[in-house]
């Protein structure tokens, strides 16, 4: 089962701590919730466990291994972040295809899968810059999903989404904890927490300060 | 993407509208060597006139460091947290990148100076001789190296500083390294610090016509003022700057921070 530990992490950005001495632990087969308000730090966490960011101090372990020295990124991951969309000269279907062969995991039928999965037309024309936000950000999660992570992380999932979208999504992400993904949902979105996440951790001014149905 | 490749055709486009300049010279039969010594700066003399022909001169080099100048570093913006999520050996990637660039800098080279030796070839303005190589190379050489070094350079600052900025450093670098060399007066001779700064302005560099050489056929051609410059001498120099840039982006590039800016502190 794949684990994900956040060991005292801090990060400091020009002199403001964004992150102040996290620690948890995430297991594979859970989804978990963030919470807090702007500013709190969610987005920050979720690219920290990502591996794209460094901390300050404190390290991020994937099944015990440190990221950046011991292994060099996170493997098997899926991440979405809030306002960073894809190509907007390419068809969502280039996007995926051009992600995709980074690591050429999956061809052709997996991607059409993954679109087609979030209730998008594989085979759709036009240029992600002229999609709606709701077409974005679907094509967005498609990119997180289509290579059957282990690990998930969706900062805003549900954001610009209509309502059948926001059940789509939700049901998407119950699947994936079902197949024995690490979920992680960042969001402000209180019934997404409630119907989504087994653990919620809640953030503020970049620490934790709460953590509701976490089991150590 | 893969797109950018089909940018490499304006140095062969760049290279048309310069040769037809020496084309339409008629009757006079400078030789192909002699022309080519033309496109990188012949006979340079410190005056404002004569630098401003050298920004001129200088037109393709800054139309491949516009097109390239975000080659890497817009993975840095766009999609740049699914990108590099993916991405499993930065190091690797960086390599790849790097040794991209510097062939598509090679390519672009040698379509400009490829393309005006056919040209004027064909035109009638001289012959294939052992000296047009000899010019051709070095020319290619210099251009080649200065389009790399400062393309790349370029690349990693914008990650650093955005592409605003990138821009703005770099192209005022080249700038004032033009403009500075009003210091100097060819009725005296180059020597101390002055010398030692001469010396290390790339432009200086990039300059055939400050060169020496061995042969005396070439040198003939290209060296005045008694500026000697070896022609290794400014290769060594331009790979030894292209080698710690180089080397600044793999420190870089290990220790960015992806998918992070200063609005989403309050992420």
């Amino acid at each position: 089962m794949v684990e994900l530990v956040a060991d005292n992490i801090t990060k400091v950005i020009k002199s403001k701590k964004v992150l102040d001495q996290i620690n948890l632990k995430l297991e594979g087969g859970n989804v978990y919730g963030f919470v807090g308000r702007n500013g709190s730090g969610k987005t920050m966490l979720i690219r920290m466990l990502a591996g794209l960011i460094h901390p300050s101090e404190g390290k991020v372990l994937y099944n015990g291994k440190q990221v950046h020295k011991e292994i060099a990124y996170v493997p098997n991951l899926g991440v979405v972040i809030e306002n960073i969309g894809l190509y907007p000269e390419f068809t969502g279907y280039q996007n995926l295809m051009f992600l995709a062969k980074i690591n050429n995991q999956i061809g052709k039928k997996e991607i059409e899968e993954a679109i087609t999965r979030v209730g998008l037309d594989p085979f759709d024309k036009r240029n992600f810059g002229k999609y709606s936000l709701g077409m974005k950000q679907r094509i967005v999660l498609a990119q997180a999903f289509m290579e059957k992570p282990d690990i998930i992380l969706l900062d805003e999932p549900t954001n610009a989404l209509d309502e059948s979208g926001v059940d789509l999504i939700r049901s998407i992400i119950l699947e994936e904890k079902k197949r024995g993904a690490l979920v992680v949902v960042a969001s402000h979105n209180k019934q997404d927490i409630d119907l989504l996440c087994d653990s919620v951790y809640y953030l503020r001014d970049g620490k934790l300060v709460d953590q509701v149905g976490v089991t150590e | 993407m893969g797109k950018n490749k089909k940018y490499l055709f304006i140095g062969m486009v760049w290279s048309i509208i310069r040769s037809i300049e020496f084309v339409r010279l008629s009757d006079k039969q400078e030789g192909i060597a002699a022309i080519l010594i033309q496109f990188g700066f012949d006979k340079p003399h410190f005056t404002t006139g004569y630098l401003t022909l050298i920004l001129y001169n200088l037109f393709p080099i800054l139309m491949f460091q516009m097109i390239f100048g975000i080659r890497i570093y817009k993975h840095f913006v766009v999609a740049n947290a699914y990108y590099f999520s993916r991405v499993h050996n930065k190091d690797n990637w960086y390599r790849k990148e790097v040794a991209t660039l510097l062939i598509e800098s090679l390519v672009y080279n040698i379509f400009y100076y490829g393309t005006a030796t056919i040209l004027l070839y064909v035109a009638n303005k001289g012959s294939l001789d052992g000296n047009v190589f000899y010019v051709l190379l070095y020319s290619i050489l210099y251009s080649w190296l200065y389009t790399f070094t400062t393309t790349l350079l370029i690349n990693l600052l914008a990650i650093r500083l955005g592409s605003h900025n990138s821009f703005i450093l770099v192209y005022s670098i080249q700038l004032i390294s033009i403009a500075s060399l009003l210091v100097y007066d060819e009725r005296f001779p180059l020597h101390g610090f002055l010398k030692m700064l001469f010396q290390l302005n790339p432009i200086s560099n990039l300059i055939l016509s400050w060169h020496s050489t061995g042969d005396a056929a070439v040198n003939s051609m290209i060296h005045i003022h008694n500026i000697d410059f070896p022609l290794l001498q400014s290769i060594l120099y331009f790979i030894v700057i292209g080698a710690m840039i180089t080397a600044f982006g793999i420190v870089l590039i290990k220790k960015v921070d992806i998918a992070l800016d200063q609005k989403e502190v309050q992420g």
